[in-house]
């Protein structure tokens, strides 16, 4: 058993530390086989309050694993400083705090059960692997482990072999052995993905009914958009290691800072902006000006920018609108996608998306009207 | 899901881990890199010392060795019957592969046992087995060839066999080749992608277009490996050429290398090693040139589906298929074992059986000799430690190297797999020039016979314990780290137990092998330490035939049954070595 030195005051730490996970400036750079270096994760700098549960999203290869794999332990940066529950553990030159010194449990993608122990022993785990003085008794740990599975409503298969168990009794088994030990950052690396979709779907609000009870903060890797949206009280949106956009659901998906946010997430119309300055309030854009309620940060900015509005915040008509934001056009597609249509109008040049009742007049080839409520408007950025 | 969650009472203070700085080096490292110096250091000095220290001081004397008559004469021999023997195994094993993997005249059993054959019929036990069988006047086979001959009207004194001549050297290298063959076709078989020969079909291609055209080229890689395997292995093999070769008066290099150290006082090892560097040479070019072609080619990788293909059906050619894979069986197994049972009951070795008068005095007697149960007990106990310290290093080496992808974890990967490439004999020779002298003076002890087994098995056992490691995802040491445990805990209560089903089956194998070893033996083991092996060549050297034979059938008993056990127990054996 390796001995600890324990801490020496962290003189390096300016700022008061924070409850929750802090992460300040960090990056971490492989060498690809072809010998170029990629920065997997770019000078990220995140904080995730105590108890809340935190996505982090983006497509594969955008450097969220990496990052979690960082707040691990699995992966050492290659610069910056994360702290978690206001105890440092990565600070360059000073310490690496290894995983299993770490206040974190993990679910892994694949689970990471131990087939060779039973589930009452895989929860048990981390239980048992401090020093043997500072262990709590057996009869305690039973009672810990009993109390544990039956939260999960695993309470009768505590003597089980990891394979009798379905997708979704593993995924249980494996959030219980990361709580197990009372940890109070939890670790999510894309659990529910090997699971159905149905089943999925239950997963999902049990999780974020037991984190919300439980109190642990979550920091939850995912990919698939509508499960962030469900689980999250605050979302960081990923890609090529950088942080695109940081907020709640809501901001994310209605506030979208740029391109790449407002088109990851959900389906975005994006008109491009065509004169710079002005009335901020009323933007030239390609299909003529549109009037925006509150055009937030990207207003102001230089460069390439475009109006992003969702698809079910247009509206449709067969009959002659006018008015602000109304235009009208030609409709060239439409898909029936069950709770709605998507009808695809071209205005001008440009096409634009329309998620609305299914109507059967509305056919391609029919002229029509479309429009945007100037609130469901903002300017986002081609790059940020 | 309960409906009644609840935050779990408040955790004692040992379960909540605070976060802590660790040290960067602990024991678990400590102990593993010491036992990776260690292992690396057995192997670099005993081949440095040998090739460097003592051949390097003698470079016209090793030049005079190279160029004489002698050496180009075993050379030749050696090249003969491995190219003869080899390219017999490499057809037989080519046309048994396709049956049993590609045909309905696959027999599922027979597939296992199939590349097992050296395992449960040591080679050395399968050659005298052969020798009782068709010796010109005295073998078996002869003589009930013989009687059969004579009901047609023709009467012969002897033969008509004889394995005492080239084709019978070449018959027997070929037996016990073909597993080698075997395996390395029938898995490249099974793992080429039956959709790539289903697509060539569909392509418009016939059976036989779709064979040369898609199956064939696709293969290469696995031919160029079984081509390997059998330079390798045939280059080395000891036993078939010592019994056969020597009495056909046909001298083979492996055996020269080996009498050149047993037959003169002192160790002529000026001779040995000059013979060892052809052999290392061969195996070194041998390999370069496969990697070379294997560089080049476009060759299929792994489907990985599973998927089988059609078998394809043979109609009336079956029953000859199947017989074909049956008479290979019996000719490597059924029948050798047969004659060494039937000469071990016999008072003295004659083909007139007299079912009377066979008794198991044979046995009894073995038992009562002194040095052949030194022997015995001497084998066990070295195959006992020799299993042991090689599994457990080998999977503390492989679980390094699947750590930390370091330079130094490649360099003692890459180290350790030197044995497998120099054979048996050239790691024997090097120990007894490195230990057996001042100022380690181990020799005639089981010390010298224990580092050297490690050493030359310890590259079978680190392909046990490497594909038992790569089975395990990184995720299972991942989440015991993240659980706060440390490495010898993650080591012995993870890695370990998965590793388990694996490190035993290759355990048992190294039990047999080193019990039975013989190449290295014969030169290492002395009147202190008497082991199987040896024995075994001097029962053969005296003509003992009767208790050589007896000696034989127990090995193969052994043998056979530790392999069975592996199976039953699920493990997956593999003969990949020197025999």
């Amino acid at each position: 058993m390796t001995m600890t030195t324990h801490d020496t005051p962290a003189s390096a730490v300016t700022e008061e530390p924070r409850n929750g996970v802090d992460i300040v400036g960090l990056r971490k750079r492989f060498r690809a086989p072809d010998g170029t270096i990629v920065a997997a994760v770019d000078d990220v700098t995140l904080h995730m309050p105590k108890g809340d549960f935190c996505v982090l999203l983006g497509p594969s290869g955008c450097g969220k694993t990496t990052l979690l794999r960082c707040l691990a332990g699995l992966e050492h940066p290659d610069e910056g400083r994360i702290t978690i529950d206001g105890q440092p553990v990565f600070e360059p030159g000073l310490r690496t705090v290894e995983p299993q010194d770490r206040p974190v449990g993990m679910v892994f993608q694949s689970y990471a059960l131990w087939p060779n122990m039973t589930v009452a022993d895989n929860v048990a785990f981390p239980l048992t692997t401090g020093p043997r003085k500072d262990r709590m008794p057996k009869e305690q740990i039973r009672a810990r482990v009993d109390e544990v599975l039956k939260i999960m409503g695993l309470s009768s298969h505590g003597t089980r072999a990891i394979g009798q168990l379905s997708g979704g009794q593993q995924q249980r088994v494996a959030l219980a052995r990361a709580i197990v030990a009372g940890t109070d950052v939890v670790l999510f690396d894309e659990p529910l993905s090997n699971i159905d979709a149905k089943v999925r779907e239950i997963l999902r609000r049990e999780l974020r009914a037991m984190q919300q009870d439980l109190g642990f903060t979550a920091v939850y890797v995912t990919h698939d958009q509508a499960e962030a949206m469900e689980l999250a009280d605050q979302i960081t949106v990923m890609r090529s290691g950088k942080v695109m956009q940081n907020g709640s659901a809501r901001d994310i998906y209605e506030r979208p800072r740029n391109r790449y946010v407002a088109e990851f997430i959900g389906t975005a119309n994006l008109i491009p902006v065509t004169s710079a300055g002005g009335d901020s309030h009323q933007v030239a854009t390609a299909i003529g000006p549109m009037r925006i309620a509150d055009p937030g940060p990207g207003a102001s900015a230089d460069g390439s920018r475009f109006v992003a509005s969702r698809a079910h915040r247009w509206w449709i008509d067969t009959a002659e609108r006018s008015g602000e934001n109304v235009w009208s056009g030609e409709i060239t597609n439409a898909v029936f996608a069950g709770s709605y249509t998507e009808y695809v109008v071209r205005v001008g040049e440009t096409s634009v998306r329309v998620w609305a009742d299914d109507d059967p007049e509305l056919a391609p080839g029919r002229k029509v009207w479309v429009g945007v409520d100037p609130a469901a408007c903002v300017v986002v950025l081609d790059h940020d | 899901m309960t409906s009644t969650l609840q935050r779990p009472e408040t955790v004692p203070a040992a379960a909540a881990r605070p976060a802590r700085s660790g040290r960067r080096f602990s024991s678990f490292q400590l102990v593993s890199w010491v036992a990776a110096a260690v292992v690396v250091a057995f192997i670099v000095y005993p081949v440095g010392r040998a090739f460097i220290g003592e051949l390097g001081m003698e470079l016209p004397a090793v030049v005079g060795v190279l160029t004489s008559a002698k050496t180009l004469e075993v050379l030749r021999n050696a090249v003969v019957a491995v190219a003869l023997g080899g390219g017999l195994a490499f057809l037989i094993g080519a046309v048994l592969a396709w049956i049993n993997v590609r045909t309905d005249a696959r027999m599922g059993w027979a597939a296992e046992a199939l590349p097992l054959m050296p395992l449960f019929v040591p080679a050395i036990a399968g050659s005298i087995g052969w020798v009782f069988l068709a010796t010109p006047e005295a073998g078996f086979l002869n003589h009930w060839l013989r009687k059969l001959l004579g009901l047609v009207g023709v009467h012969l004194e002897t033969g008509p066999l004889d394995i005492f001549t080239w084709p019978g050297l070449v018959f027997v290298y070929a037996l016990y080749l073909t597993p080698y063959a075997y395996l390395a076709i029938s898995s490249g078989l099974q793992s080429l992608d039956p959709a790539l020969e289903e697509a060539a079909r569909v392509s418009g291609c016939g059976p036989v277009k779709t064979l040369f055209r898609v199956t064939l080229p696709n293969l290469k890689p696995a031919m160029g490996a079984a081509v390997l395997q059998l330079i390798t292995i045939g280059f080395a093999l000891f036993s078939v050429p010592v019994v056969i070769g020597t009495s056909a008066q046909i001298q083979v290099l492996p055996v020269s290398i080996v009498q050149a150290v047993t037959r003169k006082y002192p160790p002529d090892l000026i001779t040995a090693l000059s013979m060892s560097l052809i052999l290392i040479t061969i195996v070194v070019v041998a390999w370069s040139v496969e990697r070379r072609i294997m560089a080049k080619g476009r060759f299929a990788r792994i489907g990985g589906r599973g998927a089988r293909a059609a078998l394809v059906s043979l109609g009336r050619w079956k029953l000859p298929a199947r017989l074909l894979v049956l008479g290979y069986l019996g000719a490597t197994s059924v029948l050798p074992f047969l004659a060494l049972l039937l000469v071990s009951f016999q008072g003295f070795w004659t083909p007139q059986v007299d079912f009377g008068t066979l008794s198991v005095d044979n046995y009894v007697d073995l038992w009562g000799r002194l040095a052949v149960r030194r022997g015995i007990t001497n084998s066990l106990l070295l195959a006992l430690l020799t299993a042991t310290i090689t599994t457990l290093l080998a999977a503390l080496l492989a679980y390094l190297s699947y750590r930390r992808r370091s330079f130094l974890g490649r360099l003692v990967d890459g180290v350790i797999k030197v044995p497998a490439a120099i054979s048996h004999i050239v790691v024997g020779i090097a120990f007894l020039v490195a230990f057996a002298g001042p100022p380690f003076r181990w020799n005639g002890t089981l010390l010298l016979l224990v580092s050297t087994y490690v050493v030359i098995f310890l590259p079978q056992a680190s392909f046990y314990a490497n594909s038992a490691i790569q089975q395990i995802g990184p995720e299972m040491r991942e989440a015991a780290e993240v659980s706060g445990a440390r490495d010898w805990r993650v080591f012995l209560r993870v890695i370990l137990p998965l590793m388990a089903p694996s490190l035993v089956a290759g355990w048992s194998l190294l039990f047999i092998l080193s019990a039975g070893e013989i190449n290295a033996s014969a030169m290492l083991a002395g009147p202190g330490s008497p082991v199987v092996g040896q024995a075994i060549l001097d029962l053969w050297t005296a003509g003992t035939f009767p208790l050589l034979a007896s000696l034989s059938v127990v090995i193969t008993v052994v043998s056979t049954a530790v392999v069975l056990t592996v199976l039953a127990l699920g493990g997956r054996p593999n003969s990949g070595s020197a025999p």
